[in-house]
């Protein structure tokens, strides 16, 4: 799979939130994206996963041009979203219901990936936001995707499940699939990604191999 | 898909709450309407029996009512019902297509607004069938009787009861059916409107205080404007500010929800209401669909 955005432009009431970006993302590869508050990595995000549009510019996939809501992702965008009166298991299940392709043996064994108890009953209100953080990547890889957008995910997480969550995003990258990963975390993008592109005033300035 | 939604949302304590608190306040006021309805259908003699009918057709069908339960307990509802914050993004994500995602979100709207005037059309059902011992769907004499007087007076006529004219040249289920559909489309219309208004502002207190503005409106034109509660029982007013009051009033919430008086046609203003929420429904359920299709749909709420 291969992602092109070229000359890709977000702008808001006169505001520039994206300007110029062209990238080719592939498979089997994890992009890192730095930068500051504001710099535009979540509106890439969300412009790339069809929640935004873009003001000019294209995007293709595999070269069929990106007009709708983008198929087959997992993600998490800035603050996750839950049910927070039932437990992480019907959370999972809510979300499941609309594809029909995730079975219950699938969610518990997602939820114990990421180290949740998956005969927990307890409301995810009452979770710490480390069990909230670890719910978030359990529904991004519910499905099992091609494509990961993944804003922040190992924040508030312990070393141990940093660790696990690392070994788990690399293990998708050794399956063929596509890796977005913004994060504030120095160690979280030397660790995880192939290419780092640093993201400034909604411009890519610059980006390392 | 529409069901796991709708389950999530009335599983939401606040929900839950906020539909105890409407249904605590719908059942004295109901059973108020019932004590007052009952000797006054009294009045009339052996014609005056009340039935589970009138007091359906009088529950969709009274402004009083409306206001300050049905209204004001959907008001309260309208931040749920318009978007639910704990799963949009999943939602919009998983339904694989903004056109999928447009047909979600307006589904949510029209099946709640559904569910809510079928929950109060059980409630009336129940309680008054249970306070009258008596489930009869059958028409009351004592609104024939009402309507003969109506129809000796010149002006507009407001009764305790309030049906307009020419109704009982239906069958009753029939004009329940269409009163019932009128209300549901009204409710259906300020949800839609809500939820329109909160997509484009990103913020859910415009979509409410636009529901709100719309009441307040209505209630200014039927009650205060141009000493317009006085028309109502003056039958001296000229024709010609009198069809202006009407018109006025014709623009409002009104026609959702009630009629102005015994002296209204019911063919006419039943097929008014209908076919006007028929046609509000339709342009704000297309442009929901059309902000759908063409806008940012990253639901940020900026109402904190």
């Amino acid at each position: 799979m291969q992602i092109r955005m070229n000359n890709v432009c977000k702008t808001i009431k006169g505001a520039t939130l994206l300007a110029d970006i062209s990238l080719t993302l592939n498979s089997g590869k994890i992009y890192g994206f730095v930068g500051d508050n504001g710099a535009g990595k979540t509106v890439l995000f969300k412009i790339l996963l069809g929640l935004m549009r873009k003001t000019s510019g294209s995007i293709t996939i595999d070269g069929v041009e990106l007009t709708d809501l983008l198929q087959n992702a997992g993600f998490i965008i800035e603050r996750p979203e839950y049910i927070p009166y039932y437990s992480a298991v019907k959370n999972l299940a809510v979300i499941a219901a609309y594809h029909m392709k995730t079975d219950s043996a699938r969610i518990r064994e997602v939820l114990e990936m990421f180290g949740l108890d998956p005969d927990d009953k307890k409301a995810v209100g009452k979770y710490s936001l480390g069990m909230k953080q670890k719910l978030a990547l359990s529904m991004a890889f519910m499905e099992n995707p091609e494509i990961l957008i993944l804003d922040e995910p190992l924040n508030a997480l312990d070393e141990g499940t940093v660790n696990n969550a690392r070994k788990h995003i690399l293990e998708a990258r050794e399956q063929g699939k596509l890796i977005l990963i913004a994060s504030h975390y120095k160690e979280d993008i030397q660790s995880l990604c192939d290419i780092v592109y640093r993201m400034k005033g909604g411009r890519i300035v610059g980006n390392i191999e | 898909m529409i069901r796991t939604q709708l389950a999530a949302v009335l599983h939401k304590p606040s929900v839950r709450l906020k539909i105890l608190l409407i249904t605590l306040l719908f059942i004295p006021t109901l059973i108020e309407q019932l004590t007052m309805i009952v000797p006054y259908a009294d009045s009339f003699g052996k014609e005056g029996q009340v039935t589970v009918a009138i007091m359906l057709l009088h529950v969709f069908n009274y402004l009083y009512f409306y206001v300050d339960v049905l209204l004001a307990g959907f008001i309260l509802l309208i931040p749920d019902i318009v978007r639910d914050e704990y799963i949009d993004k999943q939602a919009i994500m998983l339904s694989a297509s903004r056109k999928k995602a447009a047909g979600i979100a307006l589904a949510r709207i029209v099946s709640f607004s559904v569910l809510y005037v079928l929950w109060f059309l059980l409630l009336t059902v129940m309680i008054s069938g249970v306070w009258l011992r008596n489930f009869s769907l059958a028409w009351p004499h004592f609104i024939s009787v009402i309507q003969k007087q109506a129809a000796g007076w010149s002006g507009w006529y407001m009764q305790l009861v309030m049906l307009p004219e020419n109704c009982m040249d239906y069958p009753v289920l029939v004009v329940l059916f269409l009163i019932v559909v009128r209300s549901t489309l009204g409710f259906i219309f300020l949800g839609m409107l809500a939820g329109l208004i909160t997509l484009l502002t990103k913020k859910t207190k415009y979509g409410v205080g636009i529901v709100i503005f719309l009441l307040a409106v209505t209630l200014f034109l039927y009650y205060d404007f141009d000493g317009g509660f006085l028309l109502c029982y003056d039958a001296s007013v000229p024709a010609e500010q009198a069809r202006v009051m009407t018109d006025l009033i014709k623009a409002t919430l009104v026609p959702f929800f009630t009629f102005r008086s015994l002296t209204d046609n019911f063919t006419y203003w039943i097929q008014y209401g209908i076919v006007c929420g028929l046609v509000l429904c339709i342009v704000t359920s297309a442009g929901i669909w059309l902000y759908y299709q063409k806008g940012d749909l990253d639901n940020a709420d900026q109402d904190e």
